[in-house]
């Protein structure tokens, strides 16, 4: 896993824009697939891996509505030198998941939530604080 | 468990043991009108059968009694084959999650083992080292074996032990590397654990050399700390009874 700052990378300003979902509700998590998956075709991705791009969004805004109720799914287009990539940033509102660790532990005996998307994206960084629950998730077009 | 979908949500909500038929209608859904909320639909119908540790076998199965369905009654055959591969993608998807979160947490497994197979081996060959007959040639051998041993249990390319001068001796040091002689001054990653005393006095330091760009494992760390640990527990062993 890896902080937000700690690789060098830019938005991309021109072409695919952010998306921005707010999550409330299950029918919440429709839209913000939608967004990840039109941007992540937009930008070269393969069916397969705009699907999993999909999944993983899936997994995020549930993860937010079990464990915060309300809070936002971002979705960006990101470049890194010569490639490309979808950010994917969910954001709860509090008061978040205690602690990452165990909320990825309960996770692991279906290999789904915070942990199957981490298995499918190529960065994965989880951050909480007091004010909440920061995921920033990354797929980069050449990666695999 | 939620369903995202106001389409095809009834499918997914109605009698949970019978996949196939869920199947099919949200498949119909999605071939009728091809938008998200049917393609979520099918993730919702494929996490359900993760969650409920059904086969994939059986999602194959269903899969191919929709697209029939479908096939049977299509005006554009070649469309609905097209609108099957999307929704199989998606149904399939969190097969794909479980799988490579179980690839993964097999591969932890496997070095978990392999890392108590080299420690285990480490300790016996420490206890030996410990009691030598010679004080400094005890410390010598503990270095040198630790070096090799933290080389290996965390695969780094150079492991250096170094002890602090003790009264009237000079500091030693130990060191293991794939370059053999070659210095590591290049190295961009690096890792350290600190050999500490009974009363907390500070002995030494081990540290991990290596040009590896995705950094140490939490597996390696929590292997150095317990390298660290034996280490430290042999040189005061030794201290003790050369004392």
């Amino acid at each position: 896993m890896d902080s937000e700052g700690s690789r060098l990378r830019r938005s991309v300003t021109d072409g695919a824009g952010e998306g921005r979902v707010g999550v409330g509700r299950d029918a919440d998590i429709v839209p913000a697939r939608a967004e990840g998956r039109a941007l992540a075709l937009e930008l070269g991705f393969s069916p397969t891996d705009a699907t999993l791009i999909t999944a993983a969004i899936s997994e995020l805004a549930r993860n937010i509505i079990q464990h915060a109720r309300r809070g936002e799914v971002v979705v960006r287009p990101e470049s890194e030198g010569n490639d490309c990539g979808v950010a994917v940033v969910a954001r709860d509102l509090g008061p978040g998941i205690s602690t990452p660790e165990v909320a990825m532990e309960e996770d692991c005996g279906t290999g789904l939530g915070l942990v199957g998307a981490s298995k499918v994206m190529d960065d994965f960084a989880v951050d909480t604080t007091a004010g909440g629950t920061t995921v920033i998730a990354r797929k980069w077009r050449g990666a695999r | 468990m939620g369903h995202a979908d106001p389409v095809a949500g009834s499918a997914v909500t109605a009698r949970p043991d019978d996949l196939k038929e869920r199947y099919r209608v949200a498949f119909l859904a999605y071939v009728k009108d091809r938008v998200e909320p049917a393609l979520s639909a099918a993730y919702e119908l494929g996490r359900e059968a993760v969650s409920r540790q059904v086969s994939v076998l059986e999602v194959a199965a269903a899969h191919h009694h929709a697209l029939a369905a479908a096939l049977q009654d299509a005006a554009d055959p070649e469309e609905a084959i097209e609108a099957a591969g999307d929704f199989l993608l998606e149904s399939l998807s969190p097969f794909e999650m479980a799988r490579r979160a179980l690839r993964d947490a097999c591969d932890s497994a496997l070095l978990e083992k392999r890392q108590a197979t080299i420690l285990r081996r480490l300790s016996s060959f420490l206890a030996d080292a410990s009691l030598a007959t010679d004080g400094k040639g005890a410390r010598d051998e503990i270095l040198q074996l630790v070096a090799e041993h933290g080389r290996e249990v965390t695969g780094a390319e150079t492991c250096v032990v170094e002890l602090k001068p003790t009264a009237g001796e000079r500091p030693l040091r130990a060191r293991a590397s794939e370059r053999g002689a070659a210095g590591h001054g290049d190295a961009t990653t690096r890792l350290a654990a600190a050999l500490t005393a009974l009363d907390g006095s500070d002995l030494g330091l081990i540290r991990l050399l290596d040009n590896r760009g995705s950094g140490f494992s939490e597996l390696e760390q929590e292997a150095l700390a317990q390298l660290a640990q034996m280490a430290s527990a042999a040189l005061e062993r030794t201290r003790l009874y050369h004392a």
